[in-house]
């Protein structure tokens, strides 16, 4: 497991906005999307995506309906609201500001300081 | 927005059905863990085994299902449910607390919530029509003289035309005559002229029959009438054919076309409806019967838009008639309101009825704060477990909001059972304001409106707030390792009745005494003063009382001055005829009259006698008048004590002579000799004096004269029936006096059919309806001073109680080292002893001068004397019964042996 990296705090909820972005998912396959997109980079306890999961929807920012998978069994899924989409937008920037900033901060060398 | 929207879908789903959301959390999480063991399934794991590590991979339902829940936001309802059986665990535990605290909310929410209702009524009655809310009254103001004017039957006719936001509009005219049946019965009912359009804009279908049609205002249309469903079933007898019958009105006779159903009596209170005839160019500009309007919105169109278009439609009259229009100003308002008359003056009697809403507020805050005190002291009881609590990691919220919830339980208990008390009032009230006016507006109802529950539920939260919250925050903010360590016996410290506490039960105190004194002064005025006035010296339920009056010729085709001098002359004959045939009736036994008859209330006037200038003050004295019949005195049994009677050439002509009655000699000339004194009214407001009239005799008193005041003596003036106004009669009855009241009517039928009796009802009952208001602010102020007094008392016993429960140990050791009981009883009393008696000073000096104030105003020549002994009463009886609240905390603490306080340390 030496290439997957913990989850910073604050980010989950990210990723499953993005992941729910992409089209309306149950909450076993917003974990596969996660991985998926994140190619198995972060390690997700499982159980806790549901917490984060009632979290959003109580914030308005997904919304959910009970629905039937796949494999012909009941499951709920979990879509974004227009205001999650917006979050999500806002999220997706501050986060690009940070990393980029992190990414300087941590690229200079001795000449440039 | 969505946000909050979402927020609040979720959170009433999980209020609804907690447990389907816990169901569908666990069916959500079982889902994921079959998938993810079918996925390690076809990665060759064997069954068993891939469920064991999908559970794993999951990491606990349970845990997570109690992190979504708190995701969810339950957490916090299902603590408050638990808080909530607590509460009711609370109330059963502390009976006496809860049995205080019910009373004195339910009697403080019950009095507001009733109030309210009563206002809303009076003032924002819903019409039970539907679409009512679009129904509006149009009153049309003078701004010259400040007064609606009334007469504007050709604006009606204009408006009715050309309107566009109001699509029906109606006229009406009072129209109070006797309906007179077939066998020759005469009884008044209230009738009006009234536009066809009136029924359109009610949507009320009759019971039988058609309502008034606009064919029917035609002027030359015969004559019809719709009845309501009182006169049809008391005056008719139900007659289900009574379609296409005539009925007499007065003089006039009307062919019955539609019967209305019961509960309606537009505009008011009114039970016969004739069409009202005008057209246009019928009345010259502000002239005619005086009318009122109302009408119907247009769909879409509001008061303000029918109020730019009156706006527009006046200031066009104005300029086109500028001689009567120029400052007509027309107005637009809901219905029920647009009856009370002034528009700036009723919004301030509803300011008024309004903020009379603070004193039930302010009751039950006092009321709250009373039993938070007791709240605080059952609290302190518990102050082991909140500070284990809060050690443990309960916040300060939690611990307000359990606290809150057990007194929103016993809040909610009382708002319940103040709404069931208060509703009972309200009918009994508008019992008596029926008696009072005869009828109720056809709009109340015995319901409670929707807003009068949503204000006692707001009234029990304010309450819960005040009972809860605040023992709650005093109790948590103490230093939880100081009380901990209090707890465990380690030092003193812990809960304080504090200076909050000390303000409120001195307030209690204070507020006892005055409530005591000032209502033991009005019941005793109550009780004497109105109670000796209606104790006639006659036997009254044998009199019949009543009011006559004649129908009004009122067109303005002659002068006011000539109609009214036709009306005396037809009233004087009228009355002539009607006593002769009263003389001759085997049944009755006299008649008389007056504009007053014994137990109403006279007129108050300020009179100068002459040769005591020095002794009546400068504005005069006062005293009660009346004009009478000359005959007044012998039908009630009034005796002469001195002088003479009035006399048939007395009462023809205005003669200067007066009779007064024995309180007269005895309370403002003190005994000295009355007949051939002289004396007149004292001049008002830049008017010429009364005439001198001369004193020729004195009469016994026609109520019970013990107790009167000098302002309670009676003047009487002869006076001819047709120049009495009011007309009331008093008739005595041989026999049977109901047989009497109806035998009345048919002889008043006879003589005249336009003679209206009413108000007829026996003469001991006359004033009843005054009394019985009276009675009932009496009791309130009864109710609510006992709850002040029962609070008082419980707030010094929880007091007491919390004093002797903290300090066990210390009692506990002065007595084992031999201190003197007493000693020890005072020492630990002393601060409460000194509360009350701050409580009684403080409360003793404003209900001093309050009752000073009005002692001499309702009680009679003894007024002070009265008062120091109100005043002198209330303080003993608090202080007795703060003392008797100190009994048993007291016995208690004397009791307290050496051991019982090492067993509490």
């Amino acid at each position: 497991m030496g290439n997957t990296a913990e989850l910073l705090p604050g980010t989950l909820d990210l990723l499953i906005l993005k992941s729910v972005s992409l089209g309306k998912l149950h909450g076993y396959a917003v974990l596969l999307r996660i991985e998926q997109i994140t190619a198995g980079a972060l390690q997700i306890q499982q159980g806790a995506l549901y917490p984060a999961l009632y979290r959003l929807e109580r914030q308005g920012l997904i919304e959910s309906e009970w629905g039937v998978s796949e494999n012909n069994r009941r499951a709920k899924y979990y879509r974004l609201t227009t205001l999650g989409r917006q979050r999500m937008r806002d999220e997706v920037a501050s986060w690009n500001r940070v990393s980029e900033a992190m990414a300087t901060a941590l690229r200079a060398t001795s000449q440039e300081i | 927005m969505r946000s909050v929207l979402a927020q609040v879908r979720a959170f009433w789903r999980g209020l609804r059905r907690p447990s389907q959301v816990d169901a569908d959390m666990s069916d959500e999480m079982r889902f994921h863990i079959e998938m993810e063991a079918q996925r390690l399934q076809q990665r060759g794991f064997s069954t068993d085994e891939a469920t064991r590590q999908a559970t794993i991979a999951f990491g606990g339902v349970e845990k997570y299902r109690g992190a979504g829940r708190d995701a969810f936001g339950f957490t916090w309802m299902r603590g408050m449910s638990i808080d909530f059986k607590l509460g009711f665990r609370m109330l059963r535990k502390y009976p006496g607390l809860t049995a205080v605290a019910l009373f004195a909310l339910s009697l403080a929410i019950g009095a507001g919530a009733a109030y309210l209702e009563f206002v809303n009524d009076l003032l924002h009655g819903k019409l039970p029509f539907p679409e009512a809310n679009r129904i509006v009254g149009i009153q049309v103001w003078d701004q010259e003289s400040g007064d609606p004017d009334p007469k504007q039957t050709a604006n009606f006719v204009a408006w009715r035309d050309s309107l566009r936001s109001i699509e029906e509009l109606a006229a009406y005219r009072a129209l109070d005559r006797n309906l007179i049946t077939e066998d020759g019965r005469a009884e008044p009912v209230r009738g009006v002229e009234i536009s066809a359009a009136a029924f359109h804009i009610a949507q009320v279908p009759p019971l039988l029959g058609r309502p008034l049609q606009p064919e029917d205002e035609r002027i030359g249309a015969a004559p019809v009438a719709v009845i309501g469903y009182d006169v049809w079933t008391a005056r008719l007898g139900s007659d289900p054919e009574v379609i296409g019958k005539s009925v007499r009105l007065g003089k006039a006779s009307y062919t019955i076309v539609g019967v209305m159903p019961a509960n309606f009596g537009l505009p008011s209170t009114h039970s016969v409806w004739v069409p009202l005839k005008v057209s246009e160019g019928f009345y010259p500009r502000r002239q005619g019967p005086p009318t009122r309007m109302f009408g119907k919105l247009a769909p879409g169109a509001t008061i303000s838009t029918a109020q730019a278009e009156l706006t527009a439609l006046a200031d066009r009259a104005a300029a086109d008639f500028p001689a009567t229009d120029r400052l007509l100003k027309p107005v637009v308002l809901p219905y029920v309101e647009s009856l009370w008359s002034a528009v700036e003056d009723s919004r301030m009697q509803i300011l008024v009825f309004y903020s009379a809403n603070a004193f039930f507020v302010g009751l039950l805050a006092l009321c709250g704060a009373n039993i938070a005190t007791l709240v605080f002291a059952r609290t302190a009881t518990r102050d082991v477990e909140i500070s284990v609590r809060t050690a443990l990691g309960a916040s300060r919220a939690r611990i307000a909001g359990q606290l809150f919830a057990e007194a929103l339980v016993l809040s909610s208990l009382a708002a319940i059972v103040g709404l069931a008390v208060g509703s009972f009032a309200l009918k009994w009230v508008k019992g008596v304001v029926n008696v009072g006016m005869g009828q109720l507006m056809f709009w109340w109802n015995d319901r409670l409106e929707p807003e009068t529950f949503l204000y006692a539920a707001a009234l029990a939260v304010f309450a819960a707030l005040i009972i809860g919250v605040t023992p709650a925050l005093k109790a948590t903010n103490a230093r939880v390792q100081d009380r901990l360590k209090q707890s465990t016996g380690a030092t003193s410290g812990g809960l304080k009745f504090g200076g909050v506490w000390t303000a409120v039960i001195v307030t209690q105190v204070a507020v006892t005494v005055m409530f005591l004194a000032v209502v033991g002064m009005l019941g005793w005025s109550t009780y004497v003063t109105k109670g000796g006035d209606r104790n006639r010296n006659f036997p009254a339920r044998d009199y019949v009382a009543l009011r006559l009056m004649l129908e009004r010729d009122d067109f303005d085709t002659v002068s006011p001055d000539q109609v009214d001098a036709a009306y005396r002359n037809r009233l004087r004959n009228t009355y002539a005829e009607f006593a002769r045939r009263l003389s001759v009736e085997p049944t009755v036994a006299g008649a008389t009259y007056g504009t007053r008859l014994p137990g109403m209330n006279f007129r108050e006037m300020f009179v100068e006698i002459e040769g005591r200038q020095a002794v009546t003050p400068a504005y005069g004295q006062f005293l009660h008048t009346g004009s009478v019949g000359v005959n007044y005195f012998e039908t009630f049994h009034s005796s002469l004590v001195a002088g003479r009677l009035f006399t048939e050439a007395d009462g023809a002509a205005t003669s200067n002579v007066a009779i007064v009655d024995q309180t007269f000699v005895t309370t403002i000339l003190k005994g000295q000799e009355a007949v051939g004194r002289h004396i007149r009214e004292m001049p008002q407001e830049g008017q010429a004096p009364g005439p001198w009239l001369e004193i020729v005799g004195v009469v016994t008193d026609l109520t019970d004269p013990t107790n009167k005041r000098p302002g309670e003596s009676l003047l009487f003036r002869p006076a001819p029936a047709e120049t009495t106004v009011p007309l009331y009669m008093a008739v005595r009855a041989r026999t049977d006096v109901a047989a009497v009241m109806s035998r009345l009517r048919v002889i008043a039928g006879e003589v005249d059919p336009s003679a209206r009796l009413t108000e007829m009802m026996t003469l001991d009952a006359v004033g009843a309806a005054d009394l019985v208001a009276l009675d009932f602010f009496a009791r309130l102020l009864a109710g609510v001073s006992m709850v002040a007094m029962i609070l008082a008392t419980a707030g010094v016993y929880a007091l007491m109680s919390f004093t002797v429960a903290r300090r066990t140990a210390e009692i506990g050791i002065r007595v084992a080292l031999g201190a003197n009981p007493r000693r020890i009883v005072t020492a630990t009393f002393a601060r409460a002893f000194t509360q009350v008696t701050i409580g009684l000073v403080l409360g003793g000096i404003p209900a001093a001068a309050i009752v000073a104030a009005i002692g001499p105003e309702v009680a009679a020549t003894n007024g002070g004397e009265v008062a120091i002994w109100t005043c002198l009463v209330s303080l003993v009886i608090v202080a007795i019964v703060t003392a008797i609240a100190c009994v048993f905390p007291a016995r208690r603490a004397l009791k307290i042996q050496p051991m019982d306080a090492l067993k509490t340390t």
